[in-house]
C-alpha cells in the first residue's frame, strides 16, 4: 500500500510539468469565466430593438469565442515549448554522457 | 395502481445488473471472438499476446439491457424518455464504433457520423440550452447551444476514443471523470440520493459496466474495447453533461483527454487516422515506452508522459490516472464556483 503510493507520487514528480500545464487550463478556464463575467454581461440588452439586441448577442458571442480562442492558442504554444524543452534537456543529456 | 419503487431501489439495480452482465458478458465474448479469430495483437507486450477485440459490444448491451430495466422501474414519463433517450445516444456511438471497427471509417468520417447521436436529444427538446459558468451563472445560449450540442456529444465521444491506448487506460479514467461528476452534481443541485436524480442513474450504470470491464482490460489485457466501447462510453460523457445540465464539469474533469486531442490535432492540423499518422512511441529493448523523437510525430498526452525517460505501459497508465484524478479535483472546485452562482 504504502509503496503503491510511493510509486505514484515517484510518477507525479515526474509528471509535473504537464499537471502545471493541466493546472493552467484549468485556472485559464476560470480566468475567461471571470472575464466573461466582467465585460460581456455588462453589455446592455435593448429589446424594444430586435435589430441591435441581435447585433449585440452576436457581439456577446464573439467576444466570448475570442478569448477561448486566445486560450487554445496560448494552450497550443505552451504544449509545443514543453515538448521543446523536454527534447532539449533529453539531448543535452545525452550529449553530456 | 402504480407502484413507486424507491430511488435507493433504482440506483442498486442500475449499478449491479451491468456489473453483473458485464462481468458474466464478457467472458464469452473473449472465448467467441478468439475462436473466430477476432482479436488484436498487443504490441506493447515481449509475448505480443492476442487479445479479444470490440469488448465494447458487452458494454453496450450491459447498457441497453440496464436501461430497458431502468424505464420499467421509473414512475413517469419524462423520467423514461430520459433514460430512452441516454441508451440511443450511447447506442447511436457504439453502432458507428462498430462500424470503424468492421470496416475502418476516414478520420473525417467518424466524427461526422457521431454528430448524429445528438439528433435525439436535440428532436426531444429534453435539455435545458442554459449552461451555467463559475462566476457568469446561468447563460442563455438559446441558437448556439444547437449548434454546440451535437459537438458536446461528438467531442467527449473521440476524444475518450483517443486516450483508448494502453492497457485499462480508458476504463480507468473514466471512472475517475465519472466519480468526479457523481460528486460534482451532488454540490451543484444540492441533491441527496434519497430523491431519484437520473444524472446518478446514468453515472452509476457507466461506473459499474466500467469497473466490470477494468477487470478484464486492465494490465495484461484479455480484452479491448475497440472503437465500440470507447464511442459509446464517450458519447455517455456528452450525454451526462447535456441531460445533467453538467456541461462544464464534464468538460474540466475531461481535461487530459481534451489535451490529449487538442494536442494530437492541432499538431498534425486537422483529423488523421492513427494509422496515418507518424508513431510518437516506440518500445525499448526492457519493453518500455519510449518517444520515438519523431518531429512529425502528433503531440499526445503518452508523447508528454514519457519524454524525460521511457516509461512501464503500467506506470503511464498511473500517469494517466493522476492527471485525471486532478481534473477530477478541479471539476469540484468548479462545481463549488457554480453552486455560489445559481
Amino acid at each position: 500500500m504504502v509503496g503503491d503510493i510511493m510509486k505514484y507520487y515517484k510518477i507525479a514528480n515526474r509528471i509535473s510539468k504537464i499537471i502545471g500545464l493541466e493546472a493552467f487550463v484549468f485556472a485559464s478556464f476560470i480566468g475567461i469565466c471571470f472575464l466573461i463575467n466582467a465585460l460581456i454581461v455588462y453589455i446592455p440588452e435593448v429589446p424594444t430593438k430586435p435589430g441591435i439586441n441581435f447585433l449585440l448577442a452576436a457581439v456577446k458571442v464573439g467576444l466570448g469565442l475570442l478569448f477561448v480562442g486566445i486560450w487554445l492558442i496560448i494552450w497550443y504554444i505552451i504544449t509545443k515549448r514543453l515538448m521543446k524543452t523536454e527534447k532539449k534537456t533529453k539531448s543535452e543529456k545525452s550529449s553530456a554522457s | 395502481m402504480v407502484i413507486s419503487i424507491p430511488p435507493i431501489v433504482i440506483y442498486i439495480i442500475t449499478f449491479f445488473m451491468p456489473l453483473i452482465l458485464t462481468f458474466i458478458g464478457l467472458p464469452f465474448h473473449i472465448r467467441f471472438m478468439l475462436k473466430k479469430g477476432i482479436f488484436g495483437v498487443d504490441v506493447h507486450k515481449e509475448s505480443k499476446p492476442k487479445v479479444a477485440e470490440m469488448g465494447g459490444v458487452i458494454i453496450l448491451l450491459s447498457i441497453i439491457l440496464t436501461s430497458i430495466v431502468g424505464i420499467l422501474l421509473v414512475d413517469n414519463n419524462v423520467d423514461r424518455l430520459k433514460i430512452g433517450l441516454f441508451c440511443i445516444t450511447v447506442l447511436i456511438a457504439g453502432i458507428i464504433g462498430l462500424i470503424d471497427d468492421i470496416i475502418r471509417l476516414s478520420a473525417l468520417l467518424k466524427p461526422l457520423l457521431l454528430l448524429i447521436a445528438s439528433v435525439p436529444i436535440i428532436a426531444s427538446g429534453m435539455f435545458s440550452p442554459e449552461p451555467v459558468l463559475p462566476f457568469v451563472g446561468k447563460t442563455r445560449l438559446t441558437i448556439v447551444y444547437y449548434v454546440l450540442l451535437p459537438f458536446i456529444i461528438a467531442v467527449p465521444s473521440n476524444a475518450v476514443n483517443m486516450l483508448d491506448v494502453f492497457n485499462g487506460s480508458m476504463a480507468l479514467t473514466t471512472i475517475l471523470v465519472l466519480v468526479a461528476v457523481f460528486f460534482a452534481n451532488m454540490i451543484i443541485f444540492r441533491g441527496g440520493i434519497q430523491n431519484l436524480d437520473l444524472t446518478y442513474v446514468f453515472i452509476l450504470m457507466m461506473i459499474a459496466t466500467l469497473i466490470a470491464f477494468w477487470f478484464f482490460n486492465r494490465y495484461p489485457a484479455k480484452v479491448f474495447a475497440g472503437d465500440t466501447g470507447s464511442l459509446a462510453i464517450g458519447a455517455s460523457l456528452g450525454a451526462i453533461a447535456v441531460l445533467g445540465q453538467l456541461e462544464v464539469v464534464v468538460i474540466i474533469a475531461m481535461i487530459p483527454f481534451i489535451m490529449n486531442s487538442f494536442g494530437i490535432i492541432s499538431s498534425v492540423r486537422g483529423l488523421m487516422e492513427r494509422r496515418e499518422m507518424a508513431r510518437p512511441t516506440k518500445m525499448t529493448d526492457d519493453w518500455k515506452i519510449q518517444a520515438t523523437g519523431d518531429s512529425k510525430a502528433p503531440i499526445t498526452l503518452v508523447g508528454l508522459v514519457i519524454q524525460k525517460e521511457p516509461l512501464h505501459e503500467k506506470d503511464v497508465v498511473k500517469s494517466f490516472s493522476i492527471l485525471t484524478f486532478i481534473s477530477g479535483i478541479f471539476a469540484l472546485i468548479t462545481a463549488v464556483l457554480i453552486w455560489l452562482v445559481i
